[in-house]
């Protein structure tokens, strides 16, 4: 009796991973058949985008996915970077490799977007007191709504199953958006850093809505 | 497959399902700083910046090592440019190393000329505005027009943004709670150079300026405040 049963269990363990591979397949799959990349809009108030293609070393760690860079920078010498990421690899998932390398997450929390009742998931990330960064990240519909990628601030590998799995039951084009800046020095606990990362985050999402 | 295989690999799936979709409300709030709470910056902007003929500030400023008193006195309303505003003149060591002309208009504080020289002016046009009445902290006034020098006219841009209150302890006046602005004006010249005039005030209510900071060709200087005089 005790081998049948560790030999069910043992087709079982396979069976389930079997059978989330194909769900993982048919997934990427759906996804495949039509990405989608939100295009920021040209200029936010006093704000100038400059499209900056990533590096090497960055399109390497996502797995060279397809992605738009693009920096906004005013006449105070701010720069706010973005990342535009089609979800077609597993590694796309994959924080920047400056965050990845340089820097810890330090925390990490859901926050309501403006637009279509979603959250989004918003990260802060430092290397020693000395600098920061901020970031806000999430994944973007067509239909200009929006979720969080993960809730910890990390992409495990529960979050990629949950994002595919929706993606399946509803299986809208959508694109991954990460919106980063170095928190200044006088900025020393972030909140100037955080309503321009916020700001940016809404002009993206109000112009993914009214895309096509 | 048997009934109770099926149930088992559907009650997993599910399981998998819910404990992908609870990860979405969840909530990792730990040292969670900044809060973005909106914070109104100021209500009346006139009584941030007292410009009076008379007032005057005393400051204490580091050049290459060197410490300089400075002092920036309201001088009274003069034209600039075809637009009358209040000259506030900075000296160090008797020497003038700064003028501007400051505005203010239809619950507006604008700056609308500077000047390192006693013989010319950059006038603003249209002036940038640094302040409105009822402001909220993180609120930005785009700027975009044209920087006047001796009849030449060169397109520029910028912005102003009452970014943060702080509490500054000054020199020797005493601690102060008051909010930091900062300005910047940009303008691109042929020759690939840019013109960059990047400022931040620190005022206080009834009081003015608690703090200044200057970029000075690349490095930044801050002034400051030793003492202010209002008679």
């Amino acid at each position: 009796m005790e081998v049948s049963y560790s030999k069910r269990k043992k087709s079982l363990i396979l069976t389930l991973g079997l059978a989330t591979l194909v769900i993982q397949g048919i997934a990427m799959r759906v996804r495949a058949h039509s990405t989608f990349r939100v295009q920021p809009p040209m200029n936010i108030g006093a704000w100038e985008i400059k499209s900056i293609p990533l590096s090497s070393e960055a399109m390497s760690a996502l797995g060279n996915p397809d992605v738009d860079g693009w920096n906004y920078s005013n006449a105070l010498d701010e720069l706010v970077t973005i990342q535009v990421v089609s979800p077609d690899t597993f590694d796309a998932y994959r924080n920047p490799p400056i965050l990845t390398r340089f820097f810890t997450a330090v925390s990490a929390k859901v926050v309501p977007s403006k637009f279509g009742g979603m959250q989004q998931t918003n990260f802060a990330a430092l290397a020693d007191a000395e600098s920061k960064i901020l970031m806000m990240t999430w994944v973007q519909h067509r239909s200009g709504t929006c979720k969080p990628v993960s809730s910890s601030g990390e992409q495990s590998l529960v979050d990629r199953l949950r994002i595919n799995i929706e993606t399946l039951v509803q299986p809208e084009p959508y694109c991954l958006v990460r919106v980063y800046m170095a928190v200044p020095k006088w900025d020393s606990d972030g909140q100037q850093s955080q309503r321009t990362v916020r700001r940016v985050a809404d002009a993206i999402q109000a112009a993914g809505g009214k895309q096509p | 497959m048997t009934p109770s295989w099926r149930m088992f690999f559907l009650s997993m799936l599910v399981a998998v399902t819910i404990t992908a979709g609870c990860q979405k409300s969840a909530d990792y709030a730990s040292p969670v700083k900044p809060s973005i709470d909106d914070e109104k910056a100021v209500t009346d902007c006139s009584a941030m910046l007292p410009l009076k003929a008379g007032f005057s500030w005393t400051f204490s400023t580091v050049v290459d090592q060197r410490t300089f008193t400075d002092v920036a006195s309201v001088r009274g309303p003069i034209n600039i440019g075809g637009t009358t505003a209040t000259l506030v003149e900075t000296k160090r060591n008797g020497q003038l190393v700064l003028r501007e002309g400051y505005r203010y208009a239809k619950g507006q504080l604008m700056l609308t000329a500077f000047s390192t020289s006693p013989k010319s002016w950059v006038i603003i046009d249209p002036p940038l505005i640094l302040l409105k009445d009822g402001a909220m902290l993180g609120d930005e006034y785009k700027w975009r027009g044209r920087l006047r020098i001796d009849g030449k006219s060169i397109d520029a841009f910028g912005l102003s943004r009452p970014s943060l209150r702080e509490s500054v302890q000054t020199m020797s006046a005493g601690r102060f709670s008051g909010i930091r602005i900062d300005s910047g004006l940009s303008a691109p010249l042929p020759n690939g150079d840019r013109i960059k005039y990047q400022t931040t005030r620190w005022v206080a209510t009834g009081i003015g300026f608690i703090r200044r900071e200057y970029l000075d060709r690349t490095a930044r200087r801050q002034s400051n405040l030793i003492s202010f005089k209002m008679k």
